[in-house]
């Protein structure tokens, strides 16, 4: 680490130099002979790429060439099984090469998916990246405001993206500008490379974009580009580099060039290229076996017309992301209903065969044989008796004649190679009988022969009067098809029933922008957006008045007292929840461990002070311990939490088996004692719920919040997952501790079973003030709100002369509407 | 290879088998500080352990569908199981059936209405049944004293109370109860739908499988089997008093855990349900006879809980992650 920085800092020296004057020769990176293996497949073949200080160079190719491969790794994302790294024509060390060494050494990616917080403002999200800038204690925020508007302005001048707005209310293409530019402030930046960085901007802003590339391009700063847009990349590229099937088909002066060549290069010598071979003969047609969509809409769908029937195999392609898996999801989730939806018609079962097989496809705890089975298995009656022989009778046929490598179909799903896992997929089509079957491109990352072996079995199913619904990213299967469709930005730009076709109609036609792209950026309608707390504070207003209404003496100050005592305790609870629950986590045990507090406090405490210091303090480390635990082991939060709870109670037992006890009067004195202001318990309330807000939105509070939505893109930026944790857990387990004391200064008592419905109301409370379980979406206000919420439904019920017997459902009722509300409102913000 | 399999076996089997061993060395341990080693203290644990397990089987179901769902209206289910079955029969044998039929009505209605929070108004499993949970105690409070609860009808008594050979016959029913959830989850399309949900929703649905149908049919066998349990507890308390079923919350939990039962969902495991709440019991029972106050037992039950989690978790975190970027390397 130390020889790195010091490499570091001479490079720095070095690039000041070379600012002066024109780029110096030697290039800022050379990659040598790159080769990455994702087993089977060689996805960067002995590829060698030399990136000149201030160039711009533009890296192409079709679909599965292998570009996005080689950008990870040359971004430390991906380790490269042969070749060698030159930064600055000092030897990179591979083996250990990561995406903070990259980081170290000048090299940034904005990648396709964002990597930002979306629980977090602008500014706070170049914070929680660019920290080393953004170094103050106090003002770090103007600070930071000022970074992200400076970057933000450089680079897309007249943005209009407010820096103290919240990530969720931007727009994609806002998004993509924050990314950009959080990405181009950093000053350490050597190398930046934008994979598809217009994908999502509009016009002017792509043209802004440019301008600022070429700019810095000239005061020395180097870019790898990567777009689809040729147009784009003539306007600014220095050179080119085509990749083709994981090898480097052509580079040259951008001079030399043009993009007809561009995408006569990305395709010429691809397996299959020229016009594609009809196939030898079309499988007979089974109109019983159809699709029929006639000008059908969806929101990424746009005016949808063909027709496609049995005995067919329907090619569906185009860029990625332009329609064709929204377009191959619509008919499943269609087919799979009774009634057809106007403008779309399906005669025939459907079948999906999902791409991501990790995040779609298998059950990773199951055999092959119910990964085999299941589809079939789900479409029976739900409650017959399936037999083990059913289940292989069903799997066998397909089993055998897939020839999948394995130990037999008991073995684990997880034990087979992608290319094999994807063999189930299809077979669990197939087994499932389904007469439409929609591939969501499956042959990715499989090795040739079970490539081969796949094509001829989409030919056979077709033979056989099914339909076929095929998505694929590479191109040179389309030759498989009998018909094609090409999509662009969810149009049908293009159908062919494979006769004469080329490849480089079907290239054109997916990269020609038809203008679809939108004039002006698109800003989300300004609503006035109410805190998250909202429905809380009303809630909470609404009861309070009515209560005074019934009651006016709780409009005095003292009344007001009284409230405060009657939810204090749980207020804490609820922050110390908070803090849990932002992280995407639940504490089972707060109720329990503020009994526990409570008991030692009056019992222990008061008898032996030293003693019960000791207790309450081991007490207290137990929760960063327990976070820890939860960050080494990755076991369930829940789980540990719920054990806890049965430690703390059974402690709070052995120490006070009966209720009693006194709570030292020390205690007493300085948490509950009235003074002419008001009751110390009041200002100590107060007092730590500004400590909550602040420390929340203080440089690490923003971290943690950070922490609770994007946990990849926090750790990639630097920031220990296990110091989180542990911050955390030490948070929520001192607002609890307080919310102990608290208890024992109000009753002056203690009873370890007494604070035992704290937990469940403090999740309570967390949720209608606001929160989410998931997400990081939490605020402290509205908990604090929920809380004094659900204790005034209580209040409220004693007044109208309800029994008690009450409070609880009504408190749950209440719980129920506000969320249904929060629905509602959420339901409407997404028209 | 056989290294491997002997391993993936016991990471999915090995809490409950700690469980039974640790079972087996409990009921060793008592016989050699209590009255020797007999079936008899063996079957008295199993005896009050059904109970649980009856609730736990139910709280299986529902952590199955995964994505930490809990079902916390159980214990509420439980109180009010034994409020209308006692109340109903008021003691006669002739009423019992009607009960039973009322007693399942109501679980139907409580596990649609959990169902619908969680699928249609998208609240998180553990926060609607919270809610729903105190729904019903409410209801049950109100129809308290409109009842008496007191007085047992003779048949279901003799179901908690009839030994066939020393045996008691509910832990025989209960043990039934195991096998028929055990065969439904393993070889129905019920079952496999609701395991494939519970690993990953996503892809359950690209599968076919009916999410919604089965998500609904899970909380409504969960709340029916709640309010079954809860005939049968009162009828072995000898009536229904509010707040019985607390005690079922956190241990149902519990029990299914220790049993090897996945939180997140997907996996569940019948018979490690029935091994967790016995092992629960002897754990209890044991610390009685060692004479350990209550404190001390609910801080071992705790440990216990936390150790077979991290025993579950065979291997450290940081091992599996590496293996895990490695898969996905291998889809990108």
């Amino acid at each position: 680490m130390m020889k790195l920085s010091i490499e570091v800092n001479h490079l720095n020296t070095e690039t000041n130099r070379s600012y002066e004057g024109t780029p110096t020769t030697a290039p800022l990176v050379r990659a040598e002979g790159f080769r990455v293996v994702y087993y089977p497949t060689v996805a960067v073949n002995r590829v060698s790429m030399a990136i000149p200080r201030g160039s711009i160079v533009a890296l192409i190719g079709a679909n599965g060439a292998g570009k996005s491969t080689m950008i990870k790794a040359l971004s430390g994302i991906v380790r490269c099984d042969e070749g060698d790294l030159y930064f600055d024509d000092n030897k990179v060390d591979l083996q250990h090469y990561s995406p903070s060494m990259a980081r170290a050494l000048g090299i940034r990616v904005v990648h396709q998916e964002l990597s930002l917080c979306k629980n977090l403002t602008v500014y706070e999200n170049f914070f929680i990246e660019q920290a080393q800038i953004v170094k103050k204690t106090f003002g770090w925020r103007k600070q930071a405001k000022e970074l992200a508007k400076a970057a933000l302005d450089n680079v897309f001048p007249g943005n209009g993206i407010d820096v103290a707005a919240g990530l969720n209310d931007l727009s994609i293409a806002q998004q993509q500008m924050v990314e950009i530019a959080r990405a181009t402030s950093d000053q350490n930046m050597r190398l930046l490379i934008l994979d598809e960085p217009t994908s999502s901007l509009p016009i002017e802003q792509t043209l802004q974009l440019q301008q600022y590339l070429t700019k810095t391009a000239r005061e020395g700063m180097t870019y790898i580009y990567i777009s689809h847009r040729l147009k784009e990349i003539m306007s600014i590229a220095d050179s080119v580099f085509i990749m083709q099937n994981g090898n480097e088909k052509w580079r040259g002066g951008v001079h030399e060039t043009s993009e007809e060549h561009m995408l006569k290069m990305m395709v010429e010598g691809m397996e299959g290229a020229g016009t594609l071979e009809a196939q030898s003969e079309r499988p007979e047609h089974n109109s019983e076996i159809g699709v029929h969509c006639e000008c059908y809409n969806t929101a990424t769908l746009h005016n949808i017309n063909f027709h496609a029937n049995g005995g067919q195999i329907l090619g569906l392609t185009g860029l990625e992301g332009n329609g064709q898996l929204d377009l191959l999801q619509e008919i499943f989730r269609c087919g799979g209903k009774k009634r057809n939806k106007a403008g779309i018609q399906i005669q025939g079962r459907v079948a999906y065969v999902a791409g991501d097989r990790k995040k779609e496809g298998i059950f990773p705890l199951w055999s092959i044989l119910d990964n085999q089975a299941i589809t079939k298995a789900a479409n029976t009656n739900l409650f017959r008796y399936l037999s083990r022989e059913w289940l292989q009778n069903s799997v066998q046929y397909w089993y055998d004649k897939l020839h999948i490598k394995s130990n037999g179909t008991s073995a684990g799903i997880t034990s087979l190679s992608g290319g094999n896992q994807q063999k189930v997929l299809i077979a669990r089509a197939l087994v499932a009988d389904a007469n439409i079957i929609l591939l969501d491109d499956p042959t990715r990352g499989v090795d040739q022969p079970t490539k081969n072996a796949l094509y001829t079995l989409f030919r056979e199913a077709a033979t056989s009067g099914k339909l076929v619904i095929w998505r694929t990213s590479d191109d040179a299967e389309l030759r498989y098809c009998t018909d094609l469709l090409v999509l662009n930005s969810g149009h049908i730009v293009g159908k062919f029933d494979n006769t004469n076709i080329s490849h480089e109609t079907i290239i054109s036609l997916s990269f020609e922008s038809n203008n679809e792209k939108c004039e002006k950026i698109e800003v989300k309608r300004k609503r006035l957006r109410a805190p998250l707390f909202t429905f809380a504070l009303i809630a909470l207003l609404v009861i309070y008045a009515i209560c005074s209404f019934q009651a006016p003496l709780l409009l005095s100050k003292y009344g007001l007292q009284l409230m405060v005592v009657g939810f204090a305790s749980l207020a804490l609870c609820a922050l110390g929840q908070t803090f849990i629950i932002g992280l995407g986590h639940v504490d089972l045990g707060v109720g329990a461990f503020c009994g526990l507090v409570n008991v030692i406090c009056c019992t222990t405490l008061y008898d032996k002070p030293i003693l019960g210091t000791i207790f309450l303090l081991s007490a207290f480390l137990a929760y960063p311990l327990m976070g820890y635990i939860i960050h080494k082991r990755r076991v369930p939060a829940i789980i540990v939490t719920l054990g806890m709870s049965f430690i703390w109670y059974g402690l709070a037992l052995s120490l006070q088996s009966m209720p009693g006890g006194t709570c030292p009067t020390w205690i007493r004195t300085v948490f509950y004692t009235k003074t002419p202001v008001a009751n110390t318990l009041f200002i100590w309330l107060i007092a730590f719920i500004i400590i909550a807000i602040v420390f929340y939105r203080s440089r690490y509070g923003t971290v943690l919040r950070g922490f609770g939505n994007n946990e990849t893109a926090m750790v990639n930026s630097g920031w220990s997952r296990a110091k989180a944790y542990m911050s955390v857990y030490a948070l929520a387990g001192a607002f609890t501790f307080m919310a102990g004391i608290m208890t024992s200064s109000i009753n002056n008592a203690s009873d370890p079973a007494a604070s035992g419905s704290y937990t469940v109301l403090s999740v309570a409370a967390v949720i209608i003030g606001g929160g989410y379980f998931a997400g990081g979406v939490v605020t402290l206000f509205g908990a604090v709100c929920g809380a004094a919420t659900l204790t005034m439904i209580g209040v409220l019920l004693g007044l109208l002369k309800v029994s008690t017997d009450f409070t609880a459902s009504i408190q749950g009722l209440v719980l129920i509407l506000i969320l249904s509300l929060r629905l509602l409102k959420r339901k409407e913000g997404r028209v | 290879m056989k290294n491997v399999k002997a391993k993936a076996f016991f990471s999915r089997n090995g809490s409950w088998i700690l469980a039974m061993l640790g079972s087996i060395v409990l009921w060793i341990l008592m016989g050699l500080s209590g009255n020797g080693i007999t079936i008899r203290s063996l079957i008295d644990n199993a005896y009050t352990a059904s109970f649980l397990a009856i609730a736990g089987l139910a709280q299986m179901l529902v952590v199955t569908t995964g994505r930490g769902a809990i079902d916390l209206s159980i214990p509420g289910m439980i109180t009010l199981g034994a409020y209308v079955s006692m109340g109903v029969c008021n003691g006669s044998n002739v009423m019992i059936i009607p009960a039973i039929l009322l007693v399942i009505l109501l679980g139907i209605l409580v596990g649609l209405l959990n169902s619908s929070m969680v699928i249609f108004l998208g609240i998180p499993a553990i926060i609607a049944t919270m809610a729903m949970n105190y729904i019903i105690v409410t209801g049950t409070m109100l129809i308290n004293n409109t009842f008496n609860v007191f007085t047992i009808p003779s048949i279901l008594k003799a179901i908690v109370q009839t030994r066939v050979m020393g045996i008691p016959v509910i832990i025989g029913i209960v043990v039934i109860l195991a096998l028929l959830i055990h065969f439904l989850l393993s070889a129905t399309s019920y079952g496999k739908s609701l395991l494939a949900m519970g690993q990953n929703l996503e892809a359950a649905r690209l599968a076919s499988v009916k999410v919604i149908k089965i998500e609904v049919l899970t909380y409504v066998f969960a709340s029916v089997f709640a309010g079954i349990a809860g005939a049968l507890i009162s009828a072995r308390v000898s009536g229904a008093y509010l707040g019985m079923g607390d005690n079922y919350q956190m241990e149902s939990i519990a029990c299914i855990v220790i049993g090897g039962t996945l939180m997140s969902g997907g996996r569940a495991n019948a018979f490690g349900t029935l091994v967790g709440s016995l092992f629960l019991y002897l754990t209890i029972s044991s610390m009685q006879l060692m004479g350990a106050d209550a404190g001390i037992q609910s801080v071992v039950k705790g440990a216990l809980i936390i150790a077979l989690l991290l025993v579950g978790a065979s291997e450290n975190g940081e091992q599996r992650d590496s293996r895990r970027h490695k898969f996905e390397a291998e889809q990108a």
